[in-house]
Formats: structure tokens, C-alpha cells, sequence
């Protein structure tokens, strides 16, 4: 409310000029208008939208193979002079691309789902004791993947520079993907009045967290040791899924999951493509990940805790429950060799951790 | 070609089946019954169309999907029976079960089954 302290302010105020009231607004230039690198160029929606990729026609649609730009300028922009660089590392195009980024960027946005909502969690019912903590062990081990998936992505992400925006864009949806993981399987732990279980053994993710040669070297580890291993092992979690929901989970994360794998794939293969010497670092990097992942699988927790969800409980993981669990690792490193012939890296089965080696295979406690 | 025309129109109809993480993609998936072949092209949302094919015409495919018809018929009839696949014949499990996976491509760009 007004009080008389108010009226000695305004007064004085009221007492100037019409001229002298009015605040002086410089004339407007507006040589803003006609500075564009390219107008006219128009892109006309298809039946999927108008998606990213088909926004790069024209000057808009080239990318360099190196962008020395190190400011937040979006491509095609004009930007100011005098900016000052930002912690812009990732300038080559070889060190990121992937042909792919902007579809998978697409389709990760329009396949979005919501795990509160798009999971039925009413349709849940406890299992069996043994098999309902055997499933929160392993949630617990898919979270803890998840979250490390989310700070080794995002702590490159931001160093990659603007004029490969389809793949800061599409790894932004990646980080939004291990999110939405870590809340469903967390969600899956707990619904049933259970918790989650023991950390895992983390060699391999202290692999991935402490990459820091280059971020094709990280996305080597990414995918090819934890993101393919965990594509097959959830593969699996969906083939011996007890209910609707956990099915829906499984489906879900798989398709969340391929998109990464797909871009990981073809990154390192544009890479190796355009750059064949890096071709030693991804191996040994791909080496180094497998010597992690050997430790990984001496822990037997989630090792136990898988067998007992495939075979049914505790009676049948010994037996059946171990003989599906083989065959899962079996199928990861066929996966893994596939991989590597497409993407044309000199890796054997001899070459792998003997516990991956059917005809070697010895682990710890059998 | 009138069963697929029929799940066609299902499929584009159906706004359940384009949310949830399912539904757009842009594709064109084959499929080998025995010794018959198909396409479904698959843009956005929908699925634009089905047609019958030669071999030859696999190579235009993203990828295709191959088991003998006996198989397609049974994974049909478990459909069928519970109103979706289950146990052993969802794509997954069927992938699963096949020393050579169930999706392929004529490229051999297909090298891990996701």
C-alpha cells in the first residue's frame, strides 16, 4: 500500500517535463536482419516430422572434418568476435562422429517412455523369495551400470564442440536413457517391498570412469565390454522374465540400449575408417576392458544371483540355472567377436579371458 | 498378403502400439517364410505398406527375419492362443534359440542381434 514515503518519491518525478520524462530510445539499426550465412533454404516436413537429419541441406548441412570454433556458436551461426573459448577438447570430427547420430537422436525422442506411467506396477506380485532377491540383486548391479553410464557421458559430452550438435544431441538422450534405466530397475527392486543388494565389484567401471585417452577409446569400453554385456544379459533377463512387467522393463531398456550400441559401433568403425592407426589404441583399450571384466565376473554375486533367476530358484541354479548363465556369456562373446569383425579389430576367441573361452572356462567356486 | 495388409491396418490404427518406447522407426524389414518373401516398409508411425517379394529384393532390406514356416505358423498360433507371444516364441527367444540368430541382413552389417 502507498504510504507517504511513496508520494515524496513520485513527487518529484511528477514535476519534470513531458520531455524530460520521456527515457531516451536510441534509434534502431536493425543490421542485424540481413547478416545470415544462408537464407532461403527451406526444408519441408516428412512423415516422420521434420527431424534433425533433415535439416542439413545446404551451408547448414556441412560438417567439417575439423571444427576449430571452441564457443557455443551453433553451426551456421555468426558468432562474435572476441568470444573466449570454452573447455571445447573434441574438435575433430573423427574423434565422435557417427553417420547415424541424428536418426538415433530422432528415434530416441519419439520411442521415449516413462517408467512411472508406461509400466503397469500394479500387475506386480512378489515371486518367490529366493527369485525376488535374486532379481533386486541384479536390478542393483543394472543401476549401478547406470549411473556410471550417465557421469562417463556427460563428463565428455560437454567438451565436444557445437558443430557436431547431432551427437552432443544424441548423447544427451543416451544420458536420459541410463537415467530412465537406473529409475526402472530401481523401481523393480523396491516394488515388492524388497531393497537393493551389494555393489558390484566396479572393474570395469572404474575403467570407463577413469578413460581419458580419448572418447573413442571410452565408447570402446562403453559398448563393446559393459553396454554389449549388458544387452545380452537383459536379453536373457527377457527371455526368463517372470511377468508382464519385467518383460515390458527388459523391452524397453533393449531398445534404449541399442541405440548407444549402434552409435558406439558406428563411431569407432568412422573412426578406424578415417584414422586406421587408431586402430592399435582400440585394441589395446578393448584388452585392457576385458582383463576388467575377467575380475568383474570372479565375483560370484551376480553370477549366483542370474543362475537362480534362470533356473527357476535356488534347487535349479546349480544346474540349469549355471548351464543358461554359460550359455549367456557364450552368446555375449559372439556378440562381441561379430562386433569386432564388422568393425575389423584382430580379436580371437584365444585372445579372451580364459572364463570366456568355453572349452577354458573356470570360475571361482564351481 | 491380405494377413499382412490386415496387421497393417491394425498396427497404424492403433495408438497404443506408437508410445511406450514403441511405435516410430523408418526401416524396411524383410521377412523369409520358406521359401516366400516379403517387405514391410516401416516410416514414422506407420507401416506403409507390405508387399510380396523376390530373394533378390532382401538386399534392399535393413535387415530380414528368417525361420522356416512351420516356426512362423507355431509363433502365430501361441499369438494366437494368448493374444501375444509368450515363453518361446517371442523374437527374443526365438533369436535366442538359433545358433545363426533370427535377423540377418544380406549386407552382413547385422552383426550383433539387438
Amino acid at each position: 500500500m502507498a504510504t507517504a514515503k511513496d508520494a515524496d518519491r513520485v513527487r518529484p518525478a511528477l514535476t519534470l517535463s513531458k520531455e524530460e520524462r520521456e527515457v531516451e530510445v536510441p534509434e534502431p539499426r536493425l543490421n542485424w536482419m540481413n547478416q545470415s550465412r544462408e537464407w532461403g533454404i527451406r526444408v519441408k516436413p516428412g512423415k516422420k516430422g521434420l527431424t534433425l537429419g533433415s535439416l542439413n541441406v545446404g551451408l547448414y548441412g556441412e560438417i567439417p572434418m575439423n571444427w576449430p570454433d571452441r564457443t557455443r556458436n551453433p553451426r551456421g551461426a555468426i558468432g562474435v568476435t572476441g568470444s573466449p573459448p570454452v573447455a571445447i577438447q573434441i574438435k575433430d570430427k573423427v574423434d565422435l562422429w557417427a553417420p547415424c547420430a541424428a536418426d538415433l537422436y530422432e528415434e530416441a525422442i519419439q520411442r521415449r517412455w516413462a517408467p512411472a506411467t508406461d509400466v503397469d506396477w500394479t500387475a506386480i506380485h512378489p515371486l518367490p523369495e529366493d527369485v525376488e532377491r535374486a532379481i533386486c540383486q541384479v536390478c542393483t548391479e543394472i543401476c549401478q551400470y547406470a549411473i556410471i553410464d550417465v557421469e562417463v557421458i556427460t563428463s565428455w559430452q560437454h567438451q565436444m564442440a557445437y558443430g557436431y550438435h547431432e551427437v552432443k544431441q544424441f548423447l544427451a538422450t543416451t544420458s536420459l536413457d541410463a537415467t530412465r534405466r537406473h529409475e526402472a530397475f530401481r523401481k523393480r527392486a523396491l516394488v515388492n517391498g524388497g531393497g537393493l543388494g551389494y555393489e558390484g565389484p566396479c572393474q570395469v567401471s572404474r575403467l570407463l570412469l577413469e578413460s581419458r585417452g580419448g572418447w573413442t577409446e571410452t565408447v570402446t569400453g562403453l559398448t563393446l565390454v559393459r553396454g554389449l554385456f549388458t544387452q545380452v544379459m537383459i536379453r536373457y533377463l527377457t527371455r526368463f522374465a517372470y511377468n508382464g512387467v519385467e518383460r515390458k522393463i527388459y523391452e524397453c531398456v533393449t531398445q534404449d540400449l541399442a541405440r548407444l550400441l549402434t552409435y558406439g559401433i558406428e563411431h569407432i568403425k568412422y573412426a578406424l575408417g578415417h584414422a586406421p592407426d587408431r586402430q592399435g589404441s582400440i585394441f589395446t583399450t578393448l584388452a585392457i576392458g576385458m582383463r576388467m571384466f575377467n575380475r568383474d565376473l570372479r565375483d560370484p554375486v551376480l553370477r549366483e544371483a542370474l543362475a537362480i533367476i534362470f533356473g527357476g530358484g535356488i534347487p535349479g541354479a546349480r544346474n540349469e540355472g549355471m548351464h543358461v548363465f554359460y550359455e549367456m556369456l557364450d552368446e555375449y562373446v559372439q556378440e562381441l567377436l561379430s562386433a569386432c569383425q564388422y568393425l575389423r579389430l584382430p580379436v580371437t576367441m584365444e585372445q579372451l579371458p580364459r572364463v570366456l573361452q568355453k572349452d577354458q572356462r573356470h570360475l571361482p567356486g564351481d | 498378403m491380405a494377413w499382412f495388409d490386415a496387421v497393417r491396418d491394425i498396427y497404424n490404427h492403433d495408438d497404443a502400439m506408437h508410445g511406450a518406447g514403441s511405435g516410430s522407426c523408418d526401416c524396411v524389414v524383410g521377412l523369409q517364410v520358406g521359401r516366400e518373401f516379403f517387405q514391410l516398409i516401416f516410416e514414422g508411425f506407420e507401416c506403409s505398406e507390405a508387399r510380396k517379394v523376390t530373394k533378390a529384393k532382401l538386399d534392399e532390406c535393413d535387415f530380414y527375419l528368417h525361420m522356416p514356416s512351420k516356426d512362423w505358423r507355431a509363433m502365430l498360433q501361441n499369438i494366437q492362443e494368448h493374444g501375444h507371444a509368450t515363453d518361446n516364441y517371442t523374437l527374443n527367444t526365438l533369436d535366442l534359440d538359433r545358433a545363426e540368430g533370427l535377423s540377418t541382413s544380406t549386407h552382413n552389417d547385422q552383426v550383433f542381434s539387438i
